[in-house]
């Protein structure tokens, strides 16, 4: 069962790739990442069994896929951000679109291959594995500036992965009996000073990849410049795996060190979050603004967990949901604006409530999550998240909340700069928007309210992990 | 008296039952009465002056303060959203693309420039070659035989 | 002691050859049959099957080890003909005459795999680099390829003195040719014992272009055909390696206190110079001769301790290297020129050749799913093992990502800019057989292990 969530988008993206027209290739994908959802709802419910087969004899590596709730809810995350991404951009076309959604798809099996893990060297192979095929669908389909950016943020975070690998060998050596599955590793004997410089190893890659300041300067850029379904895969999905790293291998495998260094990270997650906040005020291209929106939010997340109690890690682990849904559909509202206008200059945008009521209420809806209005989604994760740094120390809680009051700054800005004000001539182009898209919306801001009033299912998702987390 | 508090239970099972922090009725009675009777004094006072259905500005400087909203906008305008917009402006600018991402691009432009140098050693001369592997060879002779000196040079170093 | 007979035997066979049979196809394939011979001969041996019962008076041991690396140099061999023996009959009037150097090569090779004696490597060293200075200068028309071969000869002259003076110094020392470790009961000059050890070390460094012994490899890669650089790269440095690593498993323990401090020193300067130096090329041969100074840098790491991970790591890693570093090239010989340019716009005319050129790439940046990735993977085991810094691979590996930015500055010529690139005739079979190579990386990139389970049968 938990192969089929690597399987189904691997062996579709190696069937797109034969598929020359462009129309059923899309159909093809959206089926397939359909019946991922359907597979990922199944196993949320369910449960499965771990799937084990030996991989490299001589390492004592082994294809070990397990699920528990933390891994259930990115899972989750990943099954619906896809089919959601590749429906509400099927009206785009780039050309060669099979390959297009071939990449993508094979990004979708690095990613659940990176949450199912429980051997750490399968984990970095499909840690890698997400990431390649996002650089090549960057530099072939995206801006302007493409090739630079994305080469930018293809060696930033190789680098990190590559510190992450050395610090996978060097606890490797010290497990008693060689394996890389993450139950040996928690049990390896590591001396104090070991556990920090793993910890230091481990702690970069997921530091670049989340990203946390001063290590996110390739982001915005990144984000700015790939293909909007790219970005949405990258913001909604990808981003999750320096968290969900954190939360799997950083926090269980090296307390000791963790705690020694919870001070530091919490102060540095905090700055950033102001940062990114008080620059994401001053931007006036819409990607950027949701790009440096995103580095705040993720900040907080990192914050809380460092933060390091109960409310705070279970505020996290709904949070890594909510935020993937918000951001998406920050992202698809984003995208139509940019394909129907041809600009992401809010300079130029206005009176889209006028033009397109519909899609300017969608954007009030996700704008409104965006900010953490209670009933959203984000309510309940960032009020967890904020009680537990208030916990943690009372002035570093009062300085991430600040960050609340510049969230609402620069999102009500936006939406009053594009859906308020005169009808733009650019916005006045804008057609009917299709309906696949719109249902997609529709989608996914129910989900924000469903989930934002009874955010409970959530919660016994993930109640398992954090049992085991917090025990730890 | 009081609303029912039902966001309240939202998250209950989460952080718990919250603890009620009501107020006494006495409080409560007092607080309804003061603020309908500063409303009603401020009814009465506009109805008075909108009677003499003036449109122009007012010229008085109480008027004037009153007219121009007690000057909220402009004083929040200079207090507070200038000053932000400012230091946004310095972060974004300045200190996000000359600083940090000036550190990413400098190391990049780092290897680059060490690239340029590096390769003029490479001058196609074969006595220079040979000049670089005796001095490579005399150095792995001066570093064998000063090795204990070293040894104790990089364990101070580490200390 | 098969391979090594019958690798000279078939290196005369094929001087012979040159003039008693006509076309170069025909040569071509009795040098692959005799390949065959050869690897079958060598396998031989592993079951105790002999040609000839030689005494080599203890100067020669065959291991395991060494016979099946054997085996692996045949059969890359074998995969550099089958693919470039067309590109071969177009240098020179000779053909045969090159596959004669070859087999001479192996020979050099077969000894340097087994030899446990001094005078043996020497002799090795000589047999395998002699051939390598006449292939270096085999376009006699270009004077490139002539330039480079005389500096090949005198540098690497100097460096065969410098082995000699390293091996007489042990001689003085000990009073005997023999690899042995310092023995406390054998009565020896340390003075000596040590410079000798330190000269040796020097020109083996000099074989397998580390730095700052490296200064040849541009230069001599550059120049020679390209074609033969494919073979110079890879196989030929290999056996060099392992020449190495046989001196310094036996040695070990003489250099243990020192090591720390030379070894560290070579491993991060062959990087630096690798791959900065790689950084600014616009030659994508150029580039790539400094890449494989960057890879040397990694295959020191094999030097670094006795373990497994050392011993199956180098095997992986030179084979993994080789296959990538043979694709690669051959696909550059299929250019009209080497800059970066020529190869713009090639994803849109020869995908499927875009596609292999990316995994060689790939590969010898070491990401995953491709062999390169394990290769690396074994050499940092080693590393860590062996009790070294972790700040050696931590600084290996941000040259490994500065390595990414000029591999991939390939891939992006070939992907993300448009334009036509400048390559010549392919026909369709030679695609394929790179994509066997492209395959073989791959298999080896999910299933390492496939490799070593012949080693311990």
């Amino acid at each position: 069962m938990l192969l089929s969530f690597i399987l189904i988008p691997f062996v579709t993206a190696l069937l797109l790739l034969f598929i020359k027209k462009n129309t059923s290739a899309n159909t093809i994908a959206i089926v397939s990442t359909l019946g991922t959802l359907v597979a990922a709802i199944v196993v949320a419910g369910k449960g499965a069994v771990d799937f084990n087969a030996p991989w490299i004899p001589v390492l004592n590596a082994q294809f070990l896929l397990h699920v528990d709730g933390l891994a259930k809810i990115l899972v989750l995350l990943t099954a619906i951000s896809f089919p959601a991404i590749i429906i509400a951009t099927s009206q785009n076309q780039p050309k060669q679109k099979n390959i297009f959604l071939s990449l993508l798809l094979f990004t979708q099996s690095g990613l659940m291959g990176v949450f199912l893990s429980g051997d750490a060297l399968l984990f970095y192979f499909f840690w890698e594995l997400a990431l390649i095929p996002v650089y090549f669908l960057s530099s072939i389909w995206g801006g302007e500036k493409r090739i630079a950016v994305t080469f930018k943020f293809f060696i930033y975070t190789f680098l990190g992965s590559l510190m992450m690998l050395i610090g996978i060998v060097f606890v490797y050596m010290h497990t008693s009996d060689q394996s890389f599955l993450i139950q040996s590793f928690a049990k390896a004997n590591l001396t104090g000073g070991q556990q920090v410089t793993a910890f230091a190893l481990f702690f970069i890659a997921f530091a670049i990849k989340m990203p946390i300041f001063p290590l996110h300067t390739w982001q915005p850029d990144a984000y700015e410049q790939s293909p909007t379904a790219v970005t949405m895969v990258m913001s909604a999905v990808m981003v999750k795996m320096g968290l969900y790293g954190i939360l799997r291998w950083l926090l269980p495998l090296f307390p000791t060190a963790f705690m020694a260094h919870i001070h530091v990270v919490v102060i540095l997650s905090v700055i950033g979050i102001l940062y990114a906040s008080f620059i994401a005020i001053r931007q006036d291209d819409i990607k950027r603004l949701i790009a440096y929106s995103s580095i705040a939010h993720i900040g907080l997340m990192n914050a809380a967990i460092f933060s390091h109690l109960q409310i705070g890690i279970q505020g996290v682990m709904v949070q890594l949901f909510s935020h993937g849904i918000n951001v998406l559909g920050l992202w698809i509202v984003a995208d139509i604006i940019e394909q129907q206008t041809g600009t992401r200059s809010m300079q130029q945008m206005g009176g889209l409530a006028k033009k397109q009521p519909t899609l300017a209420i969608l954007l009030v809806g996700f704008a409104l999550a965006n900010i953490a209005l209670p009933l959203t989604n984000a309510f309940v994760g960032e009020f967890l998240m904020f009680n537990s740094l208030f916990q943690y120390n009372v002035w570093v809680g009062a300085a991430a909340g600040v960050s609340i009051i510049l969230a609402a700054i620069y999102t009500l800005n936006m939406v009053q700069k594009v859906a308020y004000g005169e009808v733009s001539t650019q916005i006045n182009q804008m057609q009917t928007i299709n309906t696949p898209a719109q249902i997609v919306l529709i989608v996914l801001l129910i989900i924000v309210f469903v989930t934002g009033v009874f955010p409970q299912p959530l919660f016994d998702l993930t109640a398992d992990s954090l049992q085991q987390i917090i025990v730890k | 008296m009081g609303g029912h508090h039902w966001l309240s239970h939202q998250l209950s099972s989460i952080v718990g039952e919250p603890t009620e922090i009501g107020l006494s009725h006495a409080t409560e009675w007092v607080l309804m009465a003061v603020s309908v009777s500063i409303a009603v004094i401020a009814l009465l006072m506009a109805v008075n002056i909108y009677r003499k259905k003036t449109d122009e500005a007012p010229t008085s400087f109480i008027g004037q303060f009153f007219y121009n909203k007690w000057h909220i906008d402009e004083l929040y305008n200079t207090v507070i959203v200038n000053p932000l917009n400012r230091f946004a402006g310095f972060l974004k600018n300045s200190i996000e693309k000359q600083v940090i991402d000036g550190a990413v691009n400098g190391t990049g432009k780092l290897v680059q420039y060490s690239a340029r140098q590096l390769r003029l050693i490479q001058n196609g001369q074969v006595g220079y070659y040979i000049l670089f592997m005796v001095l490579g060879i005399v150095l792995l002779f001066l570093l064998w035989f000063n090795d204990t000196l070293l040894l104790r040079f990089f364990h101070n170093l580490i200390k | 002691m098969n391979a090594i007979i019958i690798s000279a035997f078939l290196g005369v066979v094929m001087m012979f050859a040159s003039w008693s049979i006509k076309g170069e196809n025909k040569q071509k394939n009795i040098a692959l049959f005799g390949l065959i011979i050869l690897i079958l001969a060598n396998l031989a041996q592993l079951n105790g099957w002999y040609v000839a019962d030689i005494d080599t008076k203890n100067m020669l041991s065959f291991t395991r080890f060494g016979l099946y690396t054997n085996t692996l140099f045949y059969c890359l061999t074998f995969i550099y003909i089958w693919i470039n023996g067309e590109e071969i009959s177009k240098i020179g009037n000779h053909v045969a005459d090159f596959y004669a150097l070859f087999f001479f090569i192996l020979c050099g090779a077969s000894i340097l795999t087994s030899f446990d004696n001094l005078l043996m490597l020497f002799i090795g060293i000589e047999i395998l680099s002699i051939p390598l200075y006449i292939l270096t200068g085999s376009d006699k028309k270009s004077l490139f390829s002539n330039e480079a071969a005389i500096k090949y000869f005198l540098m690497g002259s100097f460096s065969t003195g410098v082995l000699l003076l390293g091996i007489t110094f042990i001689y003085g020392a000990t009073g005997s040719f023999k690899l042995m470790p310092p023995d406390a009961s054998i009565q020896y000059e340390q003075f000596m014992f040590s410079g000798g050890l330190i000269l040796i070390f020097a020109a083996m460094n000099f074989k397998v272009s580390a730095a700052p012994f490296h200064f040849w490899t541009p230069d001599v890669y550059d120049g020679a055909p390209t074609v033969f650089t494919s073979f110079m790269a890879t196989i030929a440095k290999s056996a060099g390696f392992i020449a190495f690593i046989n001196i310094y498993l036996v040695q070990y323990k003489a250099f243990e206190k020192t090591w720390v401090i030379i070894l560290p020193l070579g491993i991060v300067s062959t990087l630096l110079v690798g791959n900065v130096t790689a950084v600014f090329q616009r030659s994508v041969k150029r580039m790539l001769t400094y890449s494989s100074i960057a890879q040397a840098g990694f295959m020191l790491f094999a030097l670094y301790g006795t373990s497994n991970f050392a011993n199956e790591g180098i095997l992986l890693y030179i084979v993994v290297y080789s296959l990538a570093s043979i694709g690669i090239f051959a696909v550059l010989i299929k250019m009209k020129e080497n800059s970066f340019e020529a190869f713009h716009g090639l994803a849109k005319t020869h995908p499927l050749l875009a596609f292999l050129t990316t995994v060689f790439l790939c590969s010898l940046a070491g990401i995953p799913i491709t062999g390169g990735f394990f290769a690396k993977y074994y050499m940092i085991n080693a590393v860590l093992i062996a009790g070294a810094g972790i700040w050696l691979v931590v600084v290996a590996m941000i040259f490994a990502s500065i390595s990414v930015y000029y591999y991939f500055k390939l891939i992006q010529a070939m992907y993300f800019v448009p334009g036509t690139p400048a390559i010549g005739e392919l026909d369709k079979s030679y695609t394929y057989k790179l994509a066997v190579i492209a395959i073989l990386i791959l298999v080896l990139g999910v299933f390492p292990n496939l490799l070593f389970n012949y080693l311990y049968f």
